[in-house]
């Protein structure tokens, strides 16, 4: 091949994002190109550990990332206004939403160091727990509980647990060693990462939060392809690969909650979800705390939060 | 120049005691952690001494505890196979061990650069730690600090023996 | 050329370097360096210099490593390894090779608290081989005895090699742990064993101590109390959820310290123990960076894949890759140091051993043991070298010739671990 892209990913690579995504894109490449852009897949963290990932595109040790913007905190503040929550439905919406926000210019400004390929979201995000049902709040107390970025920090902090920040690849090794009771995931997550094996209480608050996600890759690399070849990875970006890894999740979400469900486990669904006065209080709150910190720095993040809940009216 | 070797020795015999310093802060944070918890458990929550970052201090404590320790322990603390050179005259060997410090010299040079950069890209991005919110530039210039340290005793070790073996005669 | 075969030459190269006195640490960042630069390309490699390390130092799973040598430290500094010693040296002392198996014994114990082989020798040496010298004890058996005995630190948990085989694998940690258990007290008997059976068969080498009577040999058990309460602490938090088995390490350490303190420790002898605990730890950490470094080349040179393939290709069976993985192990280990061999091999053949379909963690304890092998065989022996710097008048040669009837123990403890894997997997 003429090009040979390494693509550095978290996921293991039994996992349906490592095969239907990664995979899956840097065959449709390779397929494209007729061979000229070979893609070689780095699954399980084995280039970058996660929250190197970003930065490792940027400094060439990979080419191609499949990360998440919120392993580095504060670094992508605009594209994390997507994971406040009430904003995405489930990984179609929050996919679109995100790419939509990148696509209209709002978020770009973040991403001038790499060249990002396509923008996706995870589904809906629950709390899993090992000993202690969470049914509101207050159960927290005194809880650790593992989050994934600052800002569903601030939401677990704010309902009274003690949030610990790691990669999702780490959350089994956590809970196992009782480092933390528990973890905030999607089902897709509680699958993929396994934690289903090691926790047996779930609640599902509708709309807490959502991740954003991004496909991106070198700068240099790109900008030194024939025009023929960078054509080729511009029709494997945007939209369309987005609404692919979209169903992804979507699909491994229903997987990973039918095997709580035939595990037997506990799944407590807060009635109303955000809205329920118990949860609604510290919600609106985390909300409020988190885009005013935002309009302090001189960012707009008001304007790209009431953009992020038009799209994801229209997107469906 | 021994005046100032000597100067040197106290920086990063200093630096070395930092580490100690942070090594039995470790020890003491972690017990501060779960006794806290303990409590809280024990009380119902009622006495409510637990507090975020536990896990997090740690972590950047051994960090911080590793790359001070590594001036002062270069020369020291190094792995070596010599089956094949143990007949090598003690000369030959001080040589090897002068040439590959310069190697130390370069790694922790390397180092000490990528993470003076690193300190202005953190500063420009704002990024921080997860839970407790440092800036990530403050532990990027630790580290560089600690590790252009490195770079420098390495150095100090290998001009001395290179130039000065008869002086600093040891084992 | 493709990557594999760059990442031949390099590690050739970097065999070639160690060889010639590199210190492997540099040897590993070097080769890391220089082949990923060549892989890739120079300005990305030098950006591994600062995201490895910096990902890998502040990597909380790592914390346990200077904790477990700072315990074992302060356990030593309060002389419980001395009381320890004494109280088995009463129960067995009277036999012939009594104090052998009293020395053997107490390592064994020991290590229920030292993470590291090295630290477990030192520790136990420093009190033991002058009282199997002065009773009349060949050097060869005194100091063989605690070369080998020092290895059982590596396997009976905590183990700082377990813990870095589960870090690489990722296995739990706490598996791995409960699977050394057992695997680490049979060490234990076939070293007792193979006292026995070397002082029957030459029975000059050891000379009978005095009598003690039943009521001594019961006070002479007082010497196990702190051990008892420094492993009870650490278990009893694990399994009452009190705390972590990373967190275990700290309030060990921290157990042990507050022995120390009021056994009288001075803060001349606080500051030899943290001074001690970061020469070693940073002697290991130089080495978790230059892995760190080699890591990255090891994964862009692909050729843990190629390995893979050509396995493949020659129709091996399972028992047979297992066979010469150990065989590389072992003749790895007559040169080399036992966490710098985990550290570089482990990423290459684990793929091998996976696609064989073994057990990951009965792997590992068949791997800590033959890795373990390296610390006692001639000629790069560290066990050895430690009991050395104890007791410099001793001859080498002697060491070696004295701890060759354990290498053949732990020969026979492999074989019994590979043909009943519940040795190390019962207990899970
Ligand atoms: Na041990
Ligand atoms: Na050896």
């Amino acid at each position: 091949a003429e090009y040979t892209l390494r693509l550095a990913h978290f996921f293991p690579p039994v996992a349906g994002q490592h095969k239907l995504i990664a995979q899956a894109w840097a065959d449709k490449v390779k397929a494209d190109s007729n061979g000229r852009i070979e893609v070689e897949v780095y699954p399980s963290s084995t280039l970058a550990k996660p929250p190197a990932q970003y930065d490792a595109v940027k400094n060439r040790i990979a080419d191609v990332t499949m990360t998440i913007q919120g392993y580095t905190a504060n670094r992508f503040p605009l594209t994390q206004v997507v994971e406040l929550p009430g904003i995405a439905k489930d990984a179609a919406n929050g996919s679109c939403i995100i790419q939509g926000l990148y696509d209209e210019g709002l978020i770009a400004s973040e991403y001038k160091e790499t060249h990002p390929l396509f923008f996706f979201t995870h589904g809906p995000g629950h709390i899993h727990t090992t000993e202690k049902l969470i049914q509101k709040p207050s159960d927290f107390e005194g809880l650790r509980i593992r989050r994934p970025t600052a800002v569903v920090a601030k939401l677990l902090e704010g309902l009274g647990a003690q949030p610990v920040g790691m990669p999702a690849p780490q959350a089994y090794q956590s809970v196992q060693r009782g480092v933390i009771d528990g973890v905030s995931l999607p089902w897709e997550g509680q699958l993929v990462f396994r934690i289903n094996e090691l926790t047996p209480n779930h609640t599902e608050v509708g709309g807490l939060y959502t991740l954003s996600f991004l496909m991106t890759m070198n700068k240099d690399v790109y900008n030194s392809m024939p025009a023929d070849l960078q054509k080729v990875l511009d029709d494997n970006s945007g939209a369309e690969w987005a609404q692919r890894a979209a169903r992804v999740f979507d699909d491994l979400d229903v997987k990973g909650r039918a095997q709580a469900v035939e595990n037997g486990d506990k799944i407590y669904t807060v009635e109303g979800g955000i809205s329920n006065p118990d949860w609604k209080p510290v919600i609106d709150g985390a909300i409020e705390e988190y885009l005013s910190e935002l309009e302090a720095k001189g960012l707009p993040a008001r304007k790209v939060y009431a953009r992020a809940n038009e799209l994801a009216a229209t997107c469906n | 120049m021994m005046a100032f070797s000597r100067l040197f020795d106290r920086i990063t015999h200093a630096m070395h005691v930092i580490s100690g310093a942070i090594l039995v802060s470790m020890m003491f944070i972690t017990l501060a952690d779960v006794l806290a918890r303990a409590l809280f458990k024990a009380t119902g929550g009622s006495v409510d001494l637990t507090f975020i970052g536990g896990v997090e201090l740690i972590k950047y404590g051994l960090l911080l505890m590793v790359v001070f320790a590594l001036p002062y322990s270069v020369g020291r603390s190094q792995v070596i196979v010599d089956l094949f050179t143990e007949n090598l005259s003690s000369r030959m060997k001080a040589w090897l061990e002068g040439l590959y410090m310069l190697g130390f010299v370069m790694l922790g040079g390397g180092m000490s650069y990528r993470f003076y950069h690193a300190i202005g890209q953190a500063e420009m991005s704002g990024e921080t730690t997860q839970d407790l919110l440092i800036p990530l530039s403050y532990l990027y210039a630790i580290t560089s600090f600690a590790t252009a340290f490195l770079a420098l005793a390495a150095l100090l070790i290998s001009i001395r023996l290179f130039f000065f073996r008869k002086e600093v005669h040891q084992s | 050329m493709s990557g594999s075969i760059i990442g031949l030459i390099c590690i050739f190269s970097m065999l070639g370097m160690i060889a010639l006195r590199m210190p492997i640490a540099l040897a590993m960042a070097l080769t890391g360096f220089v082949g990923f630069g060549w892989i890739v390309a120079f300005e990305p490699a030098l950006s591994i210099l600062d995201s490895g390390p910096f990902e890998t130092l502040s990597n909380y799973s790592f914390s346990p490593i200077p904790m477990f040598i700072l315990m074992g430290v302060f356990a030593s500094k309060a002389k419980m390894s001395q009381e320890l010693f004494e109280g088995a040296r009463t129960l067995f002392g009277s036999w012939r090779g009594g104090m052998a198996l009293a020395a053997v014994t107490s390592c064994g114990i020991f290590s229920a608290i030292s993470g590291s082989s090295m630290a477990t020798a030192a520790s136990m040496s420093r009190v033991a081989l002058p009282e199997m010298e002065k009773n009349g004890y060949a050097k060869s058996l005194a100091s063989g005895t605690l070369a080998a005995g020092g290895t059982l630190g590596i396997m009976i948990p905590p183990s700082i090699a377990l813990l870095l085989y589960a870090l690489i694998t990722e296995q739990s940690v706490g598996d791995m742990f409960i699977a050394g258990v057992i695997p680490g007290l049979l060490g234990l008997c076939l070293y007792c064993v193979t006292i026995a059976i070397v002082v029957m068969l030459f029975p000059n080498l050891a000379q009978p101590g005095a009598k003690t009577t039943f009521v001594e040999k019961i006070i002479g058990l007082k010497g196990l109390v702190p051990f008892t309460g420094v492993f009870a602490l650490i278990i009893g938090g694990i399994y009452t959820g009190f705390f972590t088995p990373t967190e275990a390490a700290s309030v060990g350490a921290a157990g042990t310290f507050v022995i120390a303190l009021l056994r009288g420790m001075s803060f001349k002898q606080f500051k030899e123990s943290v001074e001690e605990t970061l020469f070693m730890s940073a002697m290991i950490f130089f080495m978790i960076i230059g892995a760190e470094i080699f890591g990255y080349f090891l994964s862009v040179s692909r050729i843990s894949f190629s390995l893979v393939e050509f396995v493949d290709s020659m129709h091996l069976t399972p028992y047979m890759v297992l066979f010469c993985v150990l065989l590389l192990f072992i003749l790895l280990g007559c040169v080399m140091d036992s966490i710098a061999m985990l550290l570089l091999t482990v990423p290459v053949v684990y793929p091998l051993i996976e696609a064989a379909g073994f057990d990951p963690i009965w792997f590992g304890i068949i791997a800590v043991i033959t890795v373990e092998l390296g610390l006692i065989t001639p000629p790069v022996g560290m066990n050895v070298f430690v009991i050395k710097s104890v007791a410099p008048d001793i001859p080498i040669k002697d060491i070696f010739k004295g701890v060759f009837p354990f290498v053949l123990s732990d020969i026979v403890r492999l074989g019994l671990i590979i043909a009943f894997p519940m040795l190390a997997l019962g207990l899970l």
